[in-house]
């Protein structure tokens, strides 16, 4: 089989198991933004974040023959990347909040469309004051697509929690759409 | 207005990755201040999805990969035990079922008892490539076995 940018997660991980090891490099080139994400939401620096990508694919390539195919290899990177976040985080002082100008400013253009960017670094803002491992709920779910279940499966957070916080974040949205940044932002 | 308000709520608290639920699909029909309203936060959720909030400036890719060549751990290309198993049957179960097959006995009457001499060096080179290659493959058990063995 020719493994490509267009192939599979898993089909160019059975190549790399088979001896392709250049072929890793496609991995990391597709997930590493969204490994970065999650480093930001652990170190709140770009920094560590760097670091902490780096040292999820090394951890990820040196255990890639454990993955066995049963769940989308993007969900198991992202529970290595969770899990070894959370283990840094723990031994890791955090020294300063995130820089608002580090969100990423997409304003993609007419009168609306600017609007629903500042809702979203609002958004944004509201929710970086969350604990991290709820932040990476969120995460998850708004920017990654990911359904409850899903989450659960990778942060064993329970179902009912992840529930609680993503409605707490829905809140916040609902009370910016209505103009209204009320209790819910404050109490973020 | 409350009853806008409780659906709502209850809209919020449901996973939307797995569908709405009917009751609420059936109030949106209706009210159009919250089929509104859920629009708009859908548009804004939609949009959210694929996008990651903190910009990356650098690719790491590079870093990454001289990283694991630092290393010098790659995985090896290995062939299952069966795998080996089965040629080694198919190799020796054709030495020795060649001779009795119609095959054979064709080419043997075509060419002359001479046959059997080419084609058993055929089947050396080939057992001796196998060999070659088994043995290659499992130098470390090799190695074990041997000085288990010395040791003992």
């Amino acid at each position: 089989m020719i493994i490509d940018k267009n192939s599979t997660d898993e089909d160019i991980v059975r190549a790399v198991i088979n001896g392709d090891s250049d072929k890793f490099a496609i991995i990391v080139q597709r997930h590493q933004k969204k490994i970065f994400n999650i480093g930001m939401r652990f170190f709140k620096n770009q920094d560590d974040s760097y670091d902490f990508v780096q040292d999820v694919f090394l951890k990820v390539y040196g255990v890639l023959e454990s993955y066995k195919g049963r769940s989308p290899f993007r969900f198991w990177l992202t529970k290595i990347a969770y899990n070894y976040g959370i283990n840094k985080i723990k031994s890791y002082k955090i020294e300063a909040g995130v820089d608002d100008i580090q969100l990423k400013s997409r304003i993609e253009s007419p009168e609306k469309k600017f609007s629903k960017n500042e809702i979203k670094v609002l958004l944004e803002k509201a929710i970086n004051k969350l604990p991290e491992k709820y932040k990476i709920c969120i995460d998850l779910n708004f920017n990654w697509g990911l359904n409850y279940r899903q989450i659960e499966s990778i942060t064993e957070i329970p179902v009912n929690t992840i529930k609680s916080h993503v409605l707490r974040a829905k809140k916040v949205l609902r009370n910016i759409l209505k103009g209204t940044i009320a209790e819910d932002y404050e109490e973020m | 207005m409350r009853k806008c308000d409780n659906l709502m709520k209850k809209y919020m608290m449901f996973d939307i990755k797995q569908g709405m639920p009917m009751r609420i699909r059936f109030h949106t029909l209706f009210c159009k201040s919250c089929k509104n309203e859920i629009k708009e936060m859908n548009e804004i959720l939609e949009s959210m999805e694929g996008s990651l909030p903190y910009e990356m400036f650098m690719d790491m890719t590079g870093n990454i990969m001289n990283r694991i060549e630092e290393l010098e751990f790659y995985y090896i290309k290995s062939v299952s035990n069966f795998k080996w198993l089965s040629a080694g049957i198919i190799i020796f179960a054709s030495i020795f079922l060649v001779q009795f097959s119609n095959s054979f006995s064709w080419l043997k009457y075509q060419f002359g008892g001479n046959l059997e001499i080419p084609i058993n060096i055929a089947f050396g080179v080939i057992l001796s490539v196998y060999t070659l290659f088994f043995t290659g493959a499992h130098v470390d058990s090799f190695k074990k076995v041997i000085s288990f063995v010395v040791k003992d």
